[in-house]
């Protein structure tokens, strides 16, 4: 293999257009590295983590922006948004976290990636750039299939933008099987707002599809209502079945639908002090 | 082939290293220092810990090249002027049984305390959460660390 | 003594300087790696290794053809790499090579062509299965007899009847093996690897080459935990290293990865029990059965040992009248199993302690309350005829109530569950126990101690260090522990049974008692100035054999003593997602006499927690002889954030048997912690865990759920 040092984001750009498939970025290497002997020989590191520009975290303007080389301890430590800062703090190990990127998070899409959800709660819109141009796209659109993306050979996810979500309450919930360094069972992320009754409610959960995504039909059980225990409970009974529809029957089944159906609810009351 | 210049324990390093060489595999069989040990190699016990530029990483995920321009530190600088502290007080409370996770738990603990010189208990075994132990039950770690804070 | 002592062997380990298999670099050296057959059972029909040898950097090949010994303590049929690969994980090509890169690369392009056989992974089902060795699958069968189970079955007011399962568990030593292997000028080999049981390992290898005992030498570096893991897995690694150091003439290390480790080392048996018991209404016990049957895997290793203790101890530290026990081992296409810490068990403990508990709750008896009632008390007799001698088993009982808050906290609706045992020391009659050692006074005072057993991480060296110690009356910064190799310390048996103290400890007192006896009374000092002086012999050679047992035919006085230990178990359990969270953990222990406090302590902690892993968290789980699970990310241990809040009292019931009335308690540490969690997880939730471990889709769904597939984030 050979390896590629770059340092700012023309360079890497550059690279990628040029390597195309064969440029294999890495900036934290959690994910990379377990695979790589795994991968083609021929292909080329393109260590971008030494590219300044594609760490940032801001939050001005009524927006937070996220730079992919953001670390999931940055991010954990950060006040950028609480259910993110949360999502973040459950990754792995603190040295998994002081390594791990929220690029990486997004770009390996893994089903039980932890702060993708959290992501798709707030309404992410990824900047995605190439030597060619740039585009954006919402992060529930990028995510494909497990470990899918639409990311194209020459490009990079350069940047992470969405609303800030102050004023609306969120809650995150992960679960897993130890107290650390532990895989999602399941996973789940809530923004929404509540004047009186529930306005805008995201539920985005992770480890119960293919890929972390929301659910318009729990939402739409919100929409409006006061909250409480009924409705949310009935809101966990609709993300089971569509864990159902979207997974399939499978042989989690029989403990994944009770369960979901439970952190559905508990995740909410921890929202919405339900 | 690249060539990587780095601080290590205090001191200016340059070597080759290949593209696809960890951090880890540089430090036991290119350098030659045997500290740092390889428990799993796909970062999941943390015996492999060490500091680079202030953070507790795994040096078994940490791709060489990586290194460049950075300050690593490992369990062989910490023992340059007598024992450290956090030495002193593993082997005071009964921390080190087998020692096969203590180069890797201390840096953990190293990183810990020049970040955050009075952690709570909580925080210290945050802390060590990434570093497996199947020897102490990681109570006499967790002892020795609250000692030095 | 019963002081504050640090580990003689503590300062390298701090450092970075302590020297681990993996980290020794002979000049020359070669890097061996194994070919693993990957089918649960199968005849190659065709090697090629051509290409392989041709490789550049490769400096031998060797194919089962070239290698063709088999090695065992117990039954010498296990391979150093096979033609009949008889698990997944079974070796059967071993190539050296100027980097580990290149013997990788090599391994890659051997060419392998199998022949299936027909396989099979269920115990029960393999007892009368096609045989996977000659004289069909049954390895061994234990039994006990006491009185009549039937009659008594028939005259009890309440019968309690269960089935129990536990899991197959891999050790996860956080060093993997690894070993150099040094061929000799004289023809001889020396082996330095993180080796548990120097002396069986040497007399396998030198069977395997072809050399006296005394032309092997094997030396111990610093181990990373085995926890009765690397023995037989070490003699192989060894002898692996040891044959292709001699085809190619330089010396060879071999170190597994974490995935070759976990696929070819030995696990913990699994157990399927089925028992049963009868006890009047008020509690006291008068029949039990157990029937169990253990999954050996591929090859015999310890399996005949482990499943006597289980035998011996199967019906638990309780009086009863009739007993009925067999224990079979079985083998099976799966993993081989063999010594973990324990060594038969926490399997049987998991069973009688939870259907102990059953009984309590039928006859509505505090489940302590009924243990006081039933256990052994001074002269009990014990399930296979044996009388004991001094119990403090209710000491240590009462003082596991108390620590733990049991009344109140139940009381308080806490959910707290409880777990005794009573464990024999040693090899008992499992066969010869001995031991020997050397002490050497030096000109200047300071002393040698020379003994086979290893260090491992329990804190034998600095144990027997204290022992020499405090019979010289001298500081034990003066004792130095000396390298352990075969050709230096008497071969006295393995370091396993939790027996360093109490067997090695006893021949390290006699040692230095020998030469205490030559020095004579006043100043030390100057009594060995004086000794030196007058030319009279400094050096003390001490030999201990364990006092007598007996076996016959299911009866017999199993072991020459028993320690005695409680536990109790205080949970949270999240009822709708199963997640178990051990909030306290008492651990009350009657070790004899410590000998180094602090170091049972670590010990106890260290045990809680593997029980807190056999409890909740860890399964070796197979599907078709095929491993589900090859690192850690899907093996979970418990890590800092899974650790309760611990209470330990050790209750010091001085024994004659061992050194300064030293016992035991490495393995009585981890032997009872699971069905104490069990047992509190039914307080919390009114279902029996019946099968261990009890994760989150167990206690959710009060069964088992057969997992299709790898779990987690792998591709």
């Amino acid at each position: 293999m050979r390896y590629l040092r770059v340092t700012s984001l023309p360079e890497a750009l550059e690279a990628k257009a040029r390597l195309g498939r064969s440029g294999l970025v890495h900036a934290g290497g959690t994910d990379l590295v377990p695979m790589i002997r795994g991968l083609d020989q021929g292909s080329t590191i393109l260590d971008i983590s030494a590219v300044a520009d594609l760490a940032y975290l801001e939050k001005a303007g009524g927006k937070v922006r996220i730079g992919p080389l953001v670390t999931h301890a940055r991010l954990a430590g950060s006040r950028a948004a609480d259910v993110l800062a949360d999502a973040a703090a459950s990754v792995g190990s603190p040295q998994i976290r002081a390594m791990g990127t929220v690029g990486g998070n997004v770009c390996n899409a893994s089903p039980c990636a932890d702060v993708v959800p959290a992501l798709v709660a707030c309404g992410a819109v990824l900047e995605i750039r190439s030597a060619a141009g740039e585009r954006k796209v919402a992060i529930e659109d990028f995510l494909k299939g497990p470990y899918l993306t639409d990311l194209r050979d020459d490009e990079i996810l350069a940047g992470i933008e969405m609303r800030d979500p102050v004023g609306a309450r969120t809650a995150f919930l992960k679960l897993g099987r130890r107290n650390a360094c532990s895989i999602s069972r399941m996973n789940f992320a809530v923004v929404g707002w509540l004047d009186g009754t529930l306005r805008d409610v995201r539920v985005a959960a992770g480890s119960v599809a293919p890929t972390a995504r929301r659910f318009p039909e729990v939402e739409g059980i919100l929409e409006g209502q006061v909250p409480g225990r009924e409705v949310f409970d009935e809101a966990g009974r609709a993300m089971s079945r569509c864990m159902i529809a979207a997974a399939g029957r499978r042989w989690s089944t029989p403990y994944k639908e009770p369960v979901a159906a439970a952190l559905t609810r508990r995740v909410l009351e921890g929202a919405f002090d339900g | 082939m690249a060539s990587v210049s780095f601080m290590l324990n205090g001191e200016p390093v340059a070597i080759e290293v290949r593209a696809e060489q960890t951090l880890l595999d540089v430090l036991r069989n290119v350098i030659g220092m045997t500290g740092t040990k390889a428990g799993c190699k796909v970062g999941e016990c943390g015996a492999c810990t060490v500091i680079v530029d202030g953070e507790a990483v795994l040096s078994c995920l940490y791709l060489a090249g990586k290194v460049e321009g950075r300050s690593v530190e490992t369990i062989e600088g910490l023992s340059r002027d007598g024992l450290h502290p956090l030495q002193a007080a593993f082997l005071e409370e009964d921390a080190v049984a087998c020692g096969f996770c203590t180069p890797g738990m201390i840096m953990s603990a190293k990183a810990l305390l020049d970040a955050n010189p009075r952690p709570s208990d909580e925080e210290i075994k945050v802390a060590i959460s990434g570093n497996l132990c199947r020897c102490t039950g990681y109570v006499p770690i967790v002892n020795a660390i609250r000692k030095v804070r | 003594m019963g002081g504050i002592w640090n580990r003689v062997d503590g300062i390298g380990k701090v450092t970075g300087g302590a020297l681990f298999a993996d980290d020794v670099k002979v000049p020359g050296m070669l890097f061996g790696a194994v070919l693993m057959g990957r089918r649960p059972h199968a005849r190659i029909s065709r090697l090629g290794i051509d290409r392989a040898k041709a490789m550049d950097g490769v400096r031998a090949v060797l194919t089962p053809q070239d290698v063709r010994e088999t090695f065992g303590v117990v039954v010498p049929h296990q391979p150093v790499i096979t033609a009949t690969a008889r698990y997944w994980g079974d070796g059967i090509a071993l190539v050296a090579a100027e980097t580990e890169e290149i013997a990788r690369a090599a391994l890659g392009i051997i060419e392998v062509e199998w022949e299936d056989l027909p396989a099979v992974f269920d115990p029960e089902q393999a007892i009368e299965g096609p045989p996977i060795h000659e004289g069909g699958n049954v390895v061994v069968h234990h039994r006990v007899r006491k009185g009549d189970v039937e009659e008594g079955m028939r005259a009890a007011d309440v019968v309690v009847e269960r089935r129990f399962t536990t899991q197959r568990v891999e050790h996860a030593y956080i060093e993997p093996e690894s070993v150099v292997a040094v061929p000799r000028d004289d023809g001889g080999m020396e082996v330095v690897g993180c080796i548990q049981n120097l002396f069986s390992t040497r007399r396998s290898l030198a069977g395997i080459l072809g050399l006296d005992l005394s032309r092997v030498t094997v030396r111990q570096s610093a181990i990373g935990g085995s926890f009765g893991g690397k023995d037989e897995v070490m003699t192989q690694i060894a002898a692996r290293a040891a044959v292709l150091a001699r085809a190619a003439g330089r010396p060879v290390k071999m170190t597994y990865t974490r995935e070759e480790s976990m696929a070819q080392s030995y696990k913990r048996h699994p157990y399927v029990m089925d028992y049963r018991v009868g006890a009047r209404a008020d509690g006291t016990l008068i029949a039990i059965e157990a029937r169990i049957v253990a999954d050996a895997g591929a090859y015999a290793s310890m399996t005949p040992f482990v499943t006597w203790r289980s035998a011996v101890q199967a019906t638990g530290p309780y009086v009863c009248p009739n007993v009925r026990t067999d224990v079979w081992g079985v083998h099976t296409n799966n993993c081989y199993t063999g010594a973990m810490r324990g060594f038969g068990s926490p399997q049987v403990n998991f069973s009688i302690e939870s259907i102990i508990d059953e009984l309590a709750e039928k006859i509505g008896m505090d489940p302590i309350d009924l243990r006081l009632r039933i256990c052994f008390e001074d002269g009990a007799e014990t399930a296979t005829g044996q009388v004991l001698g001094r119990v403090s088993l209710k000491e240590v009982i009462a003082r596991a109530a108390d620590l733990s808050g049991w009344r109140e906290k139940r009381a308080a609706g806490r959910a707290l569950g409880f777990a005794c045992s009573y464990r024999g020391v040693s090899l008992g009659a499992e066969g010869v126990d001995a031991t020997g050692a050397i002490v050497m006074v030096q000109p200047d005072g300071s002393v040698i101690v020379a003994t086979g057993v290893t260090e491992m991480g329990q804190g034998s060296h600095t144990a027997m260090a204290i022992i020499a110690a405090e019979v010289l009356g001298i500081d034990v910064g003066r004792v130095r522990f000396a390298e352990v190799r075969t050709d230096r310390v008497p071969d006295s048996g393995p370091t396993v049974a939790s027996r360093a103290t109490c067997m090695f400890g006893q021949s390290v007192k006699k040692a230095a008692e020998q030469v205490k006896a030559v020095l004579g009374g006043g100043d030390y000092d100057e009594a060995v100035r004086a000794a030196y002086a007058e030319g009279r012999p400094l050096v003390g050679c001490g030999w201990h054999r364990s006092p007598e047992t007996s076996w016959h035919d299911g009866r017999g006085d199993a072991y020459f003593t028993y320690v005695y230990g409680a536990n109790v178990a205080e949970v949270d359990v999240d009822a709708e997602t199963g997640k178990v969270d051990v909030a306290r953990f008492t651990s009350v222990h009657d070790v004899g006499r410590a000998i180094n406090p602090a170091g049972v302590r670590s010990q106890i902690y260290g045990g809680v927690a593997m029980g807190i892993g056999y409890g909740l968290l860890e399964e070796y789980r197979s599907d078709e002889g095929v491993p589900a699970q090859d690192n850690f990310d899907e093996y979970l241990l418990p890590t800092s954030m899974d650790m309760p809040d611990v209470r330990i009292d050790i209750v010091e019931n001085e024994d004659e048997a061992g050194p300064f009335g030293a016992k035991s308690v490495g393995e009585p540490a981890t032997e009872i912690a699971a069905p104490a969690i069990a047992n509190a997880i039914h307080r919390a939730t009114g279902r029996r865990v019946t099968d261990l471990p009890a994760d989150l889709e167990t206690i959710v769904l009060g069964r088992k759920l057969v997992r299709e597939g790898p779990r987690g984030s792998r591709r």
